[in-house]
């Protein structure tokens, strides 16, 4: 009795679950349909025929929709990967280090992040623009090198780890930077990859700064490019060419997230509350 | 040389830590507070399409800008929007993780299907549940038997919005909300049942707060979100009303100072309506955290 209850609940869980990514699973549907199933006003939840493939072959035939995943996965990795550096360097710098002004730098870090970056966009649009970056992959990247939030989770981390450890490699003729390089950062691997991996996923899924450094179609991001397919009557597409377009650029995050999902939480957590 | 060797070593020694955070400070400087600090100054003047200063206005950006209807609209939506989205989506956000909180064989599949949505990205929600409103081929008016212009009608436009904004971020919420709940120790909740406490009490005096620092996080996080909000609106109405939605009834803060500032050329407005977006924004931080001490306090 009590096994069938947990089975009961289970699936009752399950099925919340499904009814809650109906959205997601609409969208696959509609993406299977030709567009006269689509445009018919009775209800349809499934593709009729199986196997239809056609807008899905449209996408990649009439739009650049593998350009625009390569400039999102560029944007997205990149950024990740000095953001870590950047962020590291900062935080090694705060953990490690006992010098003038040190609290009042640290309080410019904090500060940072009661500041909500899209507030800035107009201004930090002129400055890239100014220095000549529309339209170029480090404008599309640049507002997403820094972070506070993940200098002040990485020196979180990096305090849990005892000085004696530094003493001990300087004392074997290690440099700071050695040690930093090849002796802190290697063993904080856990850390450094649910940052990236939450940065990754955060910045391929951003929109508005994109959107307003790009003016050329060559250089769209995915996000960007999606929004500018329209389902709505006129479009020259069709609804299912959208949804398939959409399907096609949520598959690399939702893998990412599966795959990495718990690190994700672990790591903004590990600094953000218990810190 | 023998002499100098010494010296240099000392300042080095002296400017290491700092050389660390030169890349960081960097662009902390150039992406955060300098164009803080410099919209700021220029939100007291007058300036032309071309930024250049004409002359000191004083207050009169401000007064313009919050003379504005739009403007007002654009602040009362984005209210709206806050009160609306936060709770509710954290409400929801936890009574997932709590259902999904005990182990078992399943788990990490609807685990998964409760987060997912943090996953998709805003871009993609908004076609989705563009297609899904769509009055004549969109499931919901088939679904419904209704035929409603849901993002086109000024009645329906913000709700369909918030609707779909409290979707998005369910995900989010539940999954933090979900490491919580297991990171608390067991033997307290066994302890508490033992002692009777069940359902409601279980709830309010041991569960909540144990994950209130969780709570915490995610209300300014979500408030700090919700206040800079724009990207649906962007999507589902700007294309179509060249403004924010029929009538301005989902025009936001951040909508509003992008159709001023981006769309448009009229930096007086759009510097002084950033600076109004941040300072609420900052209130409603403040206040927040002012509420989660009190609440915290009391147990």
């Amino acid at each position: 009795m009590k096994k069938m209850k947990g089975i009961g609940y289970q699936f009752g869980c399950m099925l919340l679950g499904v009814v809650l990514m109906l959205p997601l699973l609409y969208a696959i549907s509609i993406s299977f349909m030709p567009q006269e199933e689509i445009l018919t006003t009775r209800l349809k939840f499934f593709p009729s025929t199986f196997g239809y493939l056609e807008n899905y072959k449209t996408v990649f035939a009439r739009t650049r929709v593998l350009r625009f995943m390569w400039n999102s996965f560029i944007v997205a990795f990149v950024s990740s990967c000095v953001r870590i550096l950047v962020a590291s360097l900062a935080a090694f710098s705060f953990a490690f280090f006992e010098y003038r002004g040190k609290n009042i730098l640290f309080l410019l870090v904090i500060g940072s992040m009661i500041i909500p970056a899209d507030v800035l966009v107009v201004q930090n649009y002129f400055t890239t623009a100014e220095l000549g970056l529309i339209d170029t992959y480090i404008g599309m990247m640049v507002v997403f090198f820094i972070s506070g939030m993940n200098i002040f989770v990485m020196r979180q981390n990096f305090m849990s780890y005892s000085r004696s450890l530094q003493d001990a490699a300087l004392v074997d003729g290690c440099s700071n930077f050695q040690f930093y390089w090849r002796i802190l950062m290697p063993s904080n691997v856990p850390v450094i990859t649910t940052v990236f991996i939450s940065s990754f996923v955060g910045t391929w899924n951003t929109y508005l700064w994109p959107l307003l450094v790009t003016n050329t179609d060559a250089m769209r991001t995915a996000q960007v490019a999606v929004t500018m397919l329209n389902v709505n009557e006129g479009s020259s597409f069709g609804a299912g060419v959208v949804m398939a377009a959409a399907v096609i650029i949520l598959i690399p995050s939702i893998l990412v997230f599966l795959i990495f999902q718990k690190k994700v939480v672990g790591g903004v957590m590990s600094g953000a509350v218990k810190g | 040389m023998e002499k100098k060797k010494p010296f240099m070593k000392k300042l080095f020694q002296w400017v290491e830590p700092y050389l660390y955070l030169i890349p960081a400070f960097l662009l902390l400087i150039m992406f955060t507070y300098l164009p803080f600090v410099k919209n700021a100054i220029l939100s007291f003047f007058t300036i032309d399409k071309y930024r250049n200063i004409k002359s000191f206005a004083g207050a009169a950006n401000y007064l313009r800008v919050l003379g504005d209807e739009k403007f007002r609209q654009a602040i009362g939506n984005t209210m709206i929007f806050v009160i609306t989205t936060v709770p509710i989506s954290i409400v929801i956000g936890f009574g997932l993780a709590l259902l999904a909180r005990r182990r078992t064989g399943t788990s990490s599949i609807y685990e998964a299907l409760y987060s997912m949505s943090m996953a998709m990205s805003v871009s993609v929600v908004a076609m989705i549940f563009q297609l899904a409103f769509n009055p004549s081929m969109g499931i919901v008016n088939k679904l419904l038997g209704v035929s409603i212009s849901w993002l086109r009608d000024p009645e329906t436009a913000l709700k369909t919005i918030i609707f779909i904004q409290i979707w998005a971020n369910v995900g989010y919420n539940f999954i933090f909300l979900l490491s919580a709940l297991r990171g608390m120790s067991e033997d307290v909740l066994e302890s508490a049942k033992l002692d009777g406490a069940t359902g409601i009490r279980l709830l309010s005096r041991i569960i909540i707060p144990m994950v209130s620092p969780t709570l915490l996080f995610l209300l300014m996080k979500d408030i700090a979100y919700a206040m800079t909000t724009c990207s649906f609106t962007l999507i589902l109405t700007y294309p179509v009303f060249h403004s924010g939605g029929p009538n301005g009834t989902t025009e936001t803060i951040m909508s509003y100072i992008y159709g001023k500032g981006i769309a448009g050329s009229n930096y007086n407005a759009a510097f002084a309506a950033t600076m109004v977006g941040f300072i609420l924004a900052a209130i409603m931080m403040m206040l927040s955290m002012i509420l989660e001490k009190r609440k915290v306090s009391y147990d």
